[in-house]
């Protein structure tokens, strides 16, 4: 098969050895690669029910088959593993250079296992790996490890944890490149609990492709509908995802003040215009990509990439924040310190209720109390945060433990323990049903129905009816769940459909495959992260959303007076999939998936 | 008056915010092309907090103190 480099480097670092091994062509052509590749290899090795950060829990960086080669935005990568966070299969997308650099080096992906006994980080120069001693960056900022690592190497990129996975925060990304993330689920908590600080990788080859002609012509196309399109070719580029501040504030479901609210006042000071206006130095692509939504920002204290509109919300709205630059610069200590932007907002969201019910009067908050709308406390309670110091401690492993403890569970705005991002589900009835049954817990990228909700793409869909919802939502999901395998960024089904994805993804494999093939094996895939967490013990009725979005109508706004309607959706939904009344696929779908 | 909110794009249109005095039987299209901002530019409108497609939205009428958002075609996440 072409597109793949057909190695995978097995790393243990209890036993301190490295392995080289061919990677198996039938579960590649079967799973794909990067998410559905990476889940396959993590069910098939390691007992789901374990503790994620023991040493036998293992994780998986991973390519798909178009990662590293000309195809649009073909640079992303994936970390499968178990989340630390959710207890459910992790599998954690980021895009900038590294993914495809690793493919340079001769790789689909590394299987990194146990642990090592002191810090380390791998060192991956084409066919020589190393494991190295990390003392000298162990402590280090993500920023400053990164280019200790790098000196002036060439064609060479560096994945690191900050202090934040060191300290085993549930919410820990993965940094690489400096400020891109593999930021949700926990996985820089997995690294840390390795010893494994960061991995180098230098490389200078190429992925070999099935029709080199063939792949011109569908690029050209490719690029030419995202640049033609208004959405990828003007919109993002010009205001990056922050486009989305004025638009979901003005349909009343920008979640304020731990969700309290759907409108926020100082939505247009938060805004992606204010931010282009004010801030914005350049844009910030990935690798080989045309579209460039990523931001490099600039204040008089902070400069470097972000912030993302999750990010300007978590900070933002949810924490009733309206000082820009204050979010700026808690993005920049997230990257920095390396943890995930949305589940740190959201957590310190989580926490200002608490404080505003009375529950956390005994906190020293040291000065920076931690109330709605105070700009200050968000700088300064994310880096108490992923330093695990003082009242951070108790927010580091997010913000389902945080409100657990104080005995109100039901004010974390999480499904499964990972935080809801960005949408309220009581105004986008499709987002809520995903955001349920998303398989990493509270995501809005697995089937991403804030686009025929809200934007009308690729057609306009009533926000808040339930017809039809399960339908798209299933097939948002299955599709989502092939882009994430083959390597490229889901951005690009904003210009692209199915059709366009199967003959980019034929001429790089050499497959025959249709539409109709791309979505059973996204289905196929989104059925065994399924499987996966039935195996781990995640309980049918963890399929929900929190209680407060389900029972307590929207106060005011364009969405006043509703709830998120999920019993009325979620047993189409589950027949769509060939699901049981409860959530578990049935004999009769796994025998239809080959699982 | 009615509110007129404009967004990203199409902000060259008009700013952030324009008003205009109620006349009856005033719909969405008349202001729009009071603006002269093409229909192709305009994605999405919502007029009083609702919203649908903008072959459907295009030509609602407008009500004395109605507030009309305009977006052009985004997207993020």
């Amino acid at each position: 098969m072409f597109g793949y480099m057909g190695k995978l480097l097995r790393i243990n670092l209890t036993e301190n050895s490295i392995k080289v091994e061919d990677l198996d062509f039938e579960l590649a052509k079967k799973y794909i690669g990067g998410r559905g590749l990476g889940t396959k290899i993590l069910f098939d090795e390691i007992d789901p029910t374990i503790d994620a950060l023991s040493p036998e829990n293992k994780i998986i960086f991973i390519n798909g088959p178009l990662s590293g080669t000309p195809t649009p935005t073909g640079g992303r990568y994936m970390v499968v593993t178990k989340s630390p966070l959710s207890g459910t299969i992790a599998s954690s997308n980021s895009g900038g250079t590294w993914g495809a650099r690793l493919k340079y080096a001769g790789y689909d992906g590394i299987i990194v296992e146990g642990k090592a006994k002191s810090p380390v980080y791998i060192s991956i120069n084409n066919s020589e790996v190393e494991i190295k001693d990390a003392a000298h960056i162990w402590g280090k900022m993500v920023g400053e490890a990164t280019d200790i690592l790098m000196e002036d190497k060439k064609r060479t990129n560096v994945l690191a944890i900050g202090p934040a996975g060191e300290k085993l925060s549930k919410v820990a990304a993965i940094m690489n490149d400096k400020d891109r993330a593999a930021g949700r689920s926990g996985v820089g908590a997995v690294m840390g609990s390795k010893n494994l600080k960061a991995i180098i990788v230098t490389g200078n080859l190429k992925v070999s492709l099935f029709d080199t002609d063939a792949v011109k012509a569908y690029v050209k196309d490719a690029d030419k509908k995202i640049k033609d399109n208004p959405v990828t070719g003007q919109g993002l580029p010009a205001y990056g995802t922050a486009v989305l501040v004025n638009v979901i504030n003005a349909n009343g479901i920008l979640p304020t003040n731990n969700f309290q609210e759907g409108v926020f006042l100082s939505a247009e000071d938060i805004s992606g215009e204010t931010l282009a206006e004010k801030y914005l130095i350049r844009k910030d692509p990935c690798h080989r990509c045309t579209i460039g939504c990523g931001r490099y920002t600039k204040t008089d204290k902070v400069e470097g990439g972000g912030p993302e509109y999750e990010t300007i919300w978590a900070f933002g709205a949810d924490c009733g924040v309206k000082n820009l630059e204050n979010i700026i610069e808690a993005n920049w200590w997230c990257n920095q310190l390396g943890v995930d932007t949305i589940s740190t907002g959201a957590t310190l969201a989580a926490a200002m209720e608490l404080k505003s019910k009375g529950l956390l009067d005994h906190i020293d908050f040291e000065g920076h109390p931690l109330d709605f709308g105070n700009d200050d406390a968000i700088v300064y309670w994310t880096k108490k945060l992923a330093n695990r110091e003082g009242f951070g401690d108790e927010m580091a492993d997010g913000s389902y433990r945080l409100c657990e403890k104080y005995g109100r569970a039901d004010l974390s705005m999480t499904v499964k323990k990972l935080e809801i991002p960005a949408y309220d589900p009581r105004g986008v009835q499709g987002q809520g049903l995903n955001f349920a049954t998303s398989n990493r817990g509270g995501c809005h990228v697995r089937g991403y129905m804030i686009s025929p909700e809200i934007l009308g793409l690729p057609a306009k869909l009533e926000r808040l009816e339930l017809k039809d919802k399960p339908v798209w939502t299933k097939i948002f999901q299955d599709l989502t769940a092939f882009i994430d395998s083959i390597g490229l960024c889901l951005f690009t089904s904003f210009a692209l459909g199915a059709a366009e994805y199967a003959d980019i993804y034929n001429s790089v494999v050499g497959t025959k495959w249709t539409a109709d093939d791309i979505l059973l094996a996204g289905e196929r895939i989104y059925t065994l992260e399924k499987q996966f967490n039935i195996a781990a013990g995640i309980l049918p009725e963890e399929d929900t959303l929190p209680i407060r979005l389900l029972t307590v109508p929207m106060p005011s706004g364009p969405t006043k007076g509703q709830v998120h309607r999920l019993d009325e959706l979620l047993p189409e939904y589950y027949k769509l999939r060939g699901w049981d009344e409860k959530g578990v696929p049935t004999k009769a779908k796994l025998e239809e998936l080959g699982l | 008056m009615i509110t007129v909110k404009l967004y990203s794009a199409i902000r060259k249109y008009g700013g952030k915010e324009v008003m205009f005095e109620y006349v009856e039987g005033l719909t969405v299209r008349d202001i729009v092309e009071k603006l002269k901002i093409p229909l192709k530019e305009i994605s999405i409108i919502i007029l009083d907090h609702f919203d649908s497609t903008t072959d459907i939205m295009i030509d609602r009428e407008v009500k004395e103190s109605s507030l009309i958002h305009l977006f052009p075609p985004m997207a993020g996440g």
